[in-house]
């Protein structure tokens, strides 16, 4: 039997932006997944968002979560690099 | 009254929109566009939002206000795209019985924008560019912030 997935929308802004080549994308991440494996993905998958990471926060269906935030099918995980309003 | 609008900000129908009679002072802060920035020339400043969380928390930091002061009428406006030297990439206004409310009420509210609003800088320059990072929004103390979010 496979393990049961959930299927999340990830947007990217600014300097994460410029580096994925993206707005947003789809992952699939198994059940019970938390905010912080989607930065792990995430990392994998485009090394350069290592240095940005320390000072990433995450947002899901627009507020800030923190890392151990548990994500569901469908969420809508947004990937906030250091903002510089004003 | 928040708003994100992708062209000039209209400084005067903001000020009208904090009118009111109950009011014995306006604090307007504007910030703009400067053309340097630690020694470079800087030839124009592009502005993007993340917009419908950045309206919700612009309207979050509007409620912290009338919680903690007695204010009349508060108005937020940011402006994205891009944004050409000396204009105002963002407007904030704000009315109350006294001028001190008034006072502190535009200064949390341009601080906590600047600190946690999901809209990002790039500054342009001859030969490059580079995204903008407000010193205040790398504390680590959001976690305190980010903790009380969580609705799950």
């Amino acid at each position: 039997m496979t393990q049961a997935k959930i299927v999340i929308t990830v947007r990217f802004f600014a300097s994460v932006k410029d580096v994925a080549k993206a707005t947003e994308t789809r992952i699939e991440l198994p059940v019970a997944s938390i905010a912080d494996d989607v930065l792990a993905h995430l990392v994998i998958q485009y090394p350069a968002l290592k240095a940005l990471r320390p000072y990433i926060r995450i947002a899901v269906n627009e507020a800030y979560v923190d890392g151990a935030f548990v994500l569901h099918d469908g969420d809508d995980v947004a990937i906030i690099p250091p903002v510089s309003g004003g | 009254m928040t708003r994100i609008v992708d062209d000039h900000i209209d400084v005067g129908q903001l000020l009208s929109s904090v009118v009111s009679p109950e009011a014995g002072g306006v604090d307007l802060f504007l910030g703009t566009t400067r053309n340097n920035s630690a020694g470079k020339k800087v030839v124009r400043l592009e502005y993007e939002a993340y917009t419908p969380m950045a309206l919700t928390l612009m309207e979050e930091i509007e409620s912290e206000i009338r919680q903690r002061w007695q204010i009349c009428e508060i108005a937020m406006i940011h402006r994205v795209g891009i944004v050409p030297i000396t204009e105002a990439s963002v407007a904030i206004a704000v009315s109350s019985p006294h001028r001190k409310e008034a006072f502190e009420a535009c200064r949390y509210a341009i601080d906590e924008l600047k600190r946690r609003v999901p809209i990002w800088k790039k500054e342009v320059f001859e030969d490059g560019a580079v995204w903008v990072e407000n010193a205040e929004s790398k504390i680590k103390e959001a976690a305190e912030y980010e903790g009380k979010r969580n609705r799950r």
